[in-house]
């Protein structure tokens, strides 16, 4: 039963959406209401990753950094403040384990460099505001405190610098080595003596100039890296090999050394490596990890391509070194200064989007309306700056079937335009689209609804909410829901709002909850800091965690159409023993506070993520790498204790199923290598109800599940239909299951007689009864989340049926063939397999009447010709009878044919056919004419006088019928054309009292006066030849 | 018992009943070897061989006139001759006697004959059913013949049909009536709903035996499903009425099953042996007829037959009885539904109106006379006269009669269905009569379909 497909619950979509992963200069915000991914390059977006950026060639781009736009006020800093706080964080380095290690390593080199060194850094950032930058800076002042006499000269560069800050790191040049490079030379910059580079997190063409700028063995032996791995930029999904053939060429022979965590601020140097291109120097290098592959570079049969021979640089081949090729980068590489290249993606619009962004700082957060016409970013900490854009150009995808290769270029409007928030003190923390037309800021103190319109390029304050104290926002737009979480510092004290979408300007406010806490022996204090990552001191962060309410522990989701928010928590029953529980209050609309109603228990502790697909609640666990399920609606995995109920897991551990991304489908680049996906890493970041995205990796996956594997892990029939019966794909599911049910009986398969009890017709058939019962109830409910079978869903599994093969009819088998060899005793048994597996089947479509008779729905004609051809194969012609007799067929004019087509076999089904049609009412021409193929002329024409209008064409196929009969009723008796002579002495007689009346009115056409014209000649011929006699006769 | 010994002249009567096999006599001198069983068995046996010559002349001669069937009956002034041909060669004759009367007529004695009191239909019927009845206990004759040779199958039939004649045949003969005579099924009309549940529970049921191979089920003497065919399901039909519903109708009504079976050696008053283990009975069934066992079980007023292929699954009684008591709480269930039924009943029905009605296509028979009641003895034989007389209508026909001071009697035809109205009202008309008669078709019949 087992096959590949249905080996996993859990499923990645096959095709993720790839974007540029989170590390290089790109940051990605996720808009879980629009479901939009926004990848913005070129800029550090994000507060802790700053980065670097170019300078484009082209003149017209070309800023000179005292152009720049940005704010000199916003960013006018203090400067003692800054060099208290940087000796601060070069105390802190100078401590940390990192910098023993980092210290190491650099002395190593150092020591090994004949001359005195240089140190070239590119792209710190803003010194002033990012904590990042202060530490990068911090780093580099304390080597130079520490190695001062061997560094002959510092040059700095950021083109980002403000003036302020340039002045400050000139006053701040103690040793007076810094040569601040006014000139953006695109970091192709060539070497003097030995130098050490410095370029955390820094971009790919920056590592790609410096290599191609001391691209010859003498400077590449002098030269130690402390920036991005290369190793890591080449096994880049979207690599470009010719593009940065540099960074490709020098993995060949390339050295990193990593270095351990930076703990107190792991984003400062997190994953960044020494690399260096000498092997003489280093000899802590262990010889295992180069790996001497044979293979040529350029033989293209070689799984893994983007792995180079392993080589020294003397061993590399002199005509590398010839090559010099200075590189070319295209606009859409380019990571241009003045604007960000922002390339949205999602399942909602199918298509990518890219258009660029004026440079106007970091972006908090970023996020279109629902139809895409206006994009809000907020950037600061008091505005949303709002940017109109045309309509979306439509693509038939007829005409672009690759969808995810290429993003349709959005065009802005030119002109963007801001909202500040009211209250001038607040905060901003975040903004909601309710509409395309409304948009709710939510700041520290308030809640404020505005009307935009885009045409005026204007926003009206509609209303204001005072809430002082918030302390975050929970946002659906689906759900109509905005979550406010403010009062108490403790985060656990919740707001509701539901608003409206069809009808404007309505923010209702919900009564006012509270989330219980574990208790909590003293108050900590609220720490604004969330960043947290796996090997943070887990003791520390959870117990932060038990105590207060944070964001991230809390969820909106509807579940089974009610609206739950949903906690996780850590409990600690046992002294150090934990454990996970997730909360589920339900929020109601018909203002009563939020109820406390469902709590899933897992009795493992560590970092959790939900995701919820198909009402099923989903645990990822991340340390066990395994996920457990629950049903909130499963009574047998829940108990309820007079409050909440409590579930425990449905499925436990399971997995998801391992995933292959293969970049050449993903993107457009050339390299054809698939990767295996590390699933539960921790840097996956989930959203509900089914997003799960991994940062490093730059894939977005939507979780689904697999109902197929559900068949074979609960045996349970019932229960396992419960399930699928909530599940709204599960409708293809069920068809397998019913479908493997049945088949087991009129095809059992004995591959294990231990399952064979199990599966005998009548615990089927009970089984069937039930379950049929259960699928109905839903169907007849008709839910939208529910998987609604109808029946041409149960008849294309009952048809299987028609596979059994007929019973031999009755009576061919004799009493004497029954001794009389093996092989017709075989016949018999086989005969009586059929008839056994054919009263099965009757029985399951009875049952299936029965049960579509119970919730009243009507039964559909197909599923009466089933049961009819069964019966019929079983040659149980009275079993049929009694069916009709008792209606449990109903009538219909099409039983009725179907019947009659059985009529020429043993059994005469022509009289309740005849019946059925009477009961009809509707069918009398049907009657008439059945009676006139048996020839039943007189019978039709006694019909016809009650139940039909009487007409001239009526009478036209009667006497056409009576001719025929006569003539078969002449060969046997000396019949001299008698019923002709009734009938047409009928008709005669009925058109002469009527003309007068109705026939009149009907206004007989010449045409049918013809046709009645040659019975009268035919009549005139046979009996009035003799005038005496018809006058006798009549 | 009175009926063999003293007999009223003005009934009909059995005079004999004889089976023989004319094949079995090979020459001159070994006639009486052909007969199989002749009833009085006190006749000597040369007048047993002369009388079985004389009918066995008479179906040779009537053959040389070369109908397509062969001869059935015969009329005498005194006796009626009747014959009805098994199994290809085995052939069983009744002759019954003609009721007479002894009048004075101008000083003489005369004995008059009424042949019409004797209906051929009728009491062909009965012989048939006295074969089918034979079959459906012992198997037919011929498979009887191949185990055990001549005297067996003689001995066996001895047995049978002495009982059968003395306790059974006689009172069929003198009893019989138009309705006794269609052996049909009376069908308890059940709504949709329940009696899908009914299928439900009997499906259940018969999955819950591998050996099981049909069921058939009643509610006190209605039939309301039979998984058999049709033959075999009136048959069993008619077992029941002649020897189960007399005795269960009498019968303590309980909620525990009971199980059934029939001794027909026994005095017809205590052939109904009741236990509450698993007992069964062997009958054979189908075409050709083959053994099966029978498992009656009784519920309340539900009498449930099932037929199984053999008694393999039966022998083991303690998990049967469980099988079967599994289900004791289905029935149970349904059964509040037919005595709220049953009570509904005989409501609308107009006291002036009495009607027959028999499908031939699914035997279904239903009938409103009651016989017993009836005053007027020669009724019985003009609906019995006309019901015959209906065979020769094809498809259609119908007849309305009366005599003075009797009924309206309007018999019917359409197609397969015979239908025998009785209307009690004297002093009407045709035409009234005719458009009663419409009127009765159209409430009581009206779904289905009467050709005119």
């Amino acid at each position: 039963m087992t096959n590949n497909q249905s080996g996993y619950f859990l499923k990645l979509s096959s095709q993720p959406i790839v974007f540029e992963p989170i590390s290089n200069g790109t940051s990605v915000f996720y808009d879980k209401d629009n479901q939009q991914l926004f990848c913005v390059r070129g800029s550090g977006a994000m507060e802790n990753t700053d980065s670097f950026r170019f300078i484009r060639r082209k003149k017209q781009n070309r800023r000179i950094i005292s152009n720049s736009t940005i704010n000199e006020n916003q960013l006018s800093f203090n400067q003692e403040q800054l060099i208290k706080n940087i000796e601060n964080k070069i105390d802190i380095i100078y401590k940390s384990y990192f910098w023993k290690q980092f210290e190491k390593n650099f002395l190593y080199w150092i020591n090994q460099q004949i001359t005195s060194i240089d140190i070239l850094s590119y792209g710190l950032g803003h010194i002033s505001s990012s904590i990042c930058s202060q530490y990068q800076y911090a780093l580099l002042k304390l080597i130079e405190k520490l190695f001062e006499n061997k560094i002959e000269n510092i040059y700095l560069y950021d083109p980002i610098w403000t003036k302020d800050e340039n002045n400050f790191l000139e006053n701040h040049n103690t040793y007076s080595k810094y040569i601040i490079l006014k000139e953006n030379n695109q970091a192709n910059q060539i070497i003097n003596r030995s130098s050490f580079i410095y370029i955390p997190f820094c971009s790919k063409p920056i590592h790609n100039n410096l290599l191609y700028s001391n691209w010859n063995k003498k400077n590449l032996n002098e030269i130690l890296f402390f920036g991005n791995s290369l190793e890591k930029f080449s096994n880049e999904i979207k690599f470009d090999q010719k593009k940065f053939f540099y960074i490709y060429q020098a993995t060949n022979f390339s050295i990193e050394i990593s270095l351990p965590l930076f703990e107190h601020y792991i984003n400062a140097f997190n994953e960044q490596v020494f690399t260096l291109f000498n092997h003489n120097i280093i000899s802590i290098i262990n010889e295992n990890k180069i790996i001497q592959l044979k293979n040529k570079k350029n033989e293209k049969s070689i799984e893994n391509k983007n792995q180079l021979e392993k080589i020294t640089i003397e061993q590399l081949s002199e005509d590398i070194w010839s090559l010099h090729i200075k590189p070319i980068y295209t606009n859409e590489d380019e990571i241009v200064v003045s604007s960000y290249c922002v390339t949205v993606k999602g399942q909602r619009h199918e298509q990518a989007y890219s258009f660029r962004l004026e440079d106007k700082g970091a972006i908090q957060s970023i996020k279109f309306n629902p139809d895409l016409s206006v994009l809000a970013i907020k950037r600061n900490s008091n505005s949303v700056e709002f940017l109109n854009f045309a309509p979306i150009p439509q693509i038939t995808s007829s005409t672009r079937p690759s969808i995810s290769t290429t993003a349709t270029i959005l065009q802005s409007d030119a002109i963007e335009y801001s909202q500040l928030s009211k209250t001038k003190s607040s905060k901003l923390y975040d903004f909601n689209w309710l509409s395309d037309k409304e948009i709710v800021f939510v700041t520290d103190q308030s809640i404020e609804h505005y009307l935009l319109n885009a045409e005026k390029r204007t926003l009206r304050p509609l209303k204001h909410y005072p809430i002082p104290n918030t302390n975050w926002q929970l946002f659906s737009r689906e759900m109509n829901l905005l979550l406010i979480s403010a009062g108490s510092p403790s985060g656990n004290s919740l707001i509701p709002f539901s608003f409206h979408k069809m009808q404007q300007q309505q923010l209702v406010k919900l009564p006012k909850f509270e989330v219980d806490l574990p208790q909590a022996q003293s108050i900590m204090q609220r720490s604004n800091s969330i960043a947290s990552n796996s090997s943070l001191s887990s003791s520390q962060s959870t117990n932060r965690r038990c105590y207060e309410l944070t964001e991230r522990d809390c969820m909106l989701a509807t579940i089974y159409d009610k609206a739950y928010l949903l906690v996780i928590r850590q409990v600690f029953r046992v002294a150090g023993q934990g454990s996970v529980e997730v909360v589920l209050y339900q929020i109601e609309t018909d203002h009563k506070p939020a109820q406390k109603r469902h709590i899933l228990r897992l009795n493992l502790y560590g970092k959790c993520a939900l995701n919820v697909v198909d009402n099923l609640i989903l645990i990822h666990h991340q340390p066990t790498k395994t996920t457990y399920i629950y049903d909130i609606e499963e009574n047998s995995t829940s108990q309820y204790d007079g409050f909440q109920t409590i579930h425990e897991p449905l499925l436990s551990q399971l997995s998801i199923q391992p995933i292959n991304v293969n970049w050449q489908l993903a993107s457009s680049t050339i390299s054809t290598s698939s990767t295996t996906i590390e699933l539960y890493s921790s840097n996956w970041i989930v959203f509900l109800p089914n997003v799960i995205i991994d940062v490093k990796m730059g894939c977005l996956w939507y979780l689904s599940i697999n109902l197929d594997y559900l068949l074979d892990l609960i045996p349970d029939r019932l229960l396992l239909i419960d399930i699928l019966l909530r599940r709204i794909n599960g409708k293809s599911s069920i068809l397998t299951l019913l479908r493997t049910l049945l088949t087991n009986v009129i095809a059992p398969v004995q591959i294990d007689s231990n399952n064979l009890s199990n599966i005998s017709a009548s615990n089927v058939l009970d089984c069937w009864i039930e379950i049929i019962d259960r699928i109905n109830r839903v169907f007849i409910e008709n839910s939208s989340n529910r998987p609604l079978l109808d029946q041409s869903d149960i008849y294309s599994v009952l048809s299987l049926f028609s596979t059994i093969a007929s019973v031999s009819t009755i009576g061919t088998t004799t009493t004497y063939n029954r001794s009389l060899s093996i092989t017709s005793s075989d016949t018999i048994s086989d005969d009586n397999h059929q008839t056994k597996a054919l009263k099965f089947a009757t029985s399951v479509v009875i049952e299936y009447i029965r049960s579509l008779n119970g919730f009243n729905i009507q039964v559909q004609y197909f599923i009466y010709e089933l049961l009819v051809n069964l019966l019929v194969k079983n040659n149980q012609f009275f079993q049929l009878q009694q069916l009709i007799q008792y209606q449990v067929l109903t009538d219909s004019l099409k039983l009725a044919c179907l019947l009659l087509s059985l009529s020429n076999k043993q059994q005469p089904t022509t009289q309740i056919a005849l019946d059925m049609l009477k009961r009809l009412t509707n069918a009398n021409e049907e009657i008439v004419e059945i009676l006139l193929g048996h020839n039943f002329v007189i019978e039709a024409l006694h019909f016809c006088m009650e139940h039909i209008p009487i007409t001239r064409t009526l009478a036209r196929k009667l006497l056409e019928a009576a001719l025929k009969s006569d003539e078969i009723l002449s060969s046997t008796t000396s019949n001299q054309k008698l019923l002709f002579f009734t009938v047409y002495t009928f008709f005669e007689e009925y058109f002469q009292h009527t003309t007068t009346i109705s026939a009149l009115a009907q206004l007989p056409t010449t045409n049918d006066k013809d046709d009645l014209e040659m019975f009268k000649t035919l009549f005139n011929l046979h009996f009035r030849n003799q005038d005496t006699d018809v006058a006798n006769i009549q | 018992m009175t009926s063999t010994t003293e007999h009223n002249s003005l009934n009909v009567y059995l005079a004999n009943y004889f089976i023989y096999c004319p094949l079995l006599c090979e020459k001159e001198g070994q006639e009486h070897r052909k007969i199989l069983y002749y009833y009085p068995s006190n006749v000597d046996i040369d007048r047993q061989i002369r009388t079985i010559g004389y009918c066995e002349g008479l179906i040779q001669f009537t053959e040389t006139f070369g109908f397509d069937d062969q001869c059935e009956c015969v009329h005498l002034q005194k006796t009626r001759l009747l014959f009805c041909k098994v199994e290809h060669d085995i052939c069983l004759t009744m002759t019954l006697n003609v009721p007479n009367m002894e009048r004075k007529k101008n000083e003489k004695s005369i004995i008059e004959y009424y042949d019409e009191h004797i209906n051929d239909r009728l009491m062909l019927s009965i012989l048939k059913m006295s074969y089918r009845y034979f079959v459906l206990q012992h198997g037919t004759m011929s498979s009887l013949v191949q185990p055990n040779g001549i005297e067996e199958l003689k001995n066996t039939l001895k047995i049978y049909f002495d009982k059968f004649i003395q306790n059974r045949l006689h009172r069929m003969i003198v009893d019989t009536t138009i309705d006794s005579s269609y052996f049909g099924i009376q069908f308890l009309p059940v709504e949709k709903i329940n009696y899908i549940k009914i299928q439900s529970i009997l499906r259940r049921f018969e999955l819950r035996f591998t050996s099981l191979k049909e069921t058939l089920f009643l509610y006190r003497n209605q039939l309301i499903w039979s998984g058999l065919n049709q033959d075999d399901t009136s048959l069993i039909y008619s077992y029941f009425r002649l020897h189960y519903w007399p005795q269960i109708k009498t019968l303590q009504n309980t909620s525990t099953i009971r199980y059934l079976t029939i001794d027909t050696s026994a005095n017809p008053s205590d052939e109904l042996i009741i236990s509450t283990d698993v007992i069964s009975q062997e009958f054979f069934l189908g075409c050709p007829a083959t053994s099966h066992r029978i498992v009656v079980i009784n519920i309340n007023l539900f009498t449930i037959f099932c037929i199984f292929y053999n008694d393999e699954e039966l022998s083991n009684n303690e998990t049967t009885l469980s099988k079967i008591n599994s289900y004791k709480k289905d029935f149970d269930e349904i059964l509040p539904y037919f005595e709220e039924n049953s009570r509904k009943k005989h409501s609308t029905i107009d006291a002036n109106v009495r009607t027959i009605y028999f499908n031939k296509m699914n035997m279904a028979h239903s009938s409103t006379v009651d016989w017993n009641r009836e005053p007027n003895n020669t009724m019985i034989g003009i609906t019995s006269t006309l019901a015959e007389d209906l065979q020769w209508f094809h498809p259609s026909g119908e007849i309305m009669v009366k005599r003075e001071n009797d009924p309206w009697i309007i018999a019917k035809r359409s197609d397969m269905r015979e239908l025998l109205v009785i209307i009690n009202q004297k002093n009407a008309n045709l035409k009234d009569i005719s458009d009663k008669i419409k009127q009765i078709f159209s409430t009581q019949f009206n779904n289905i379909l009467l050709l005119e």
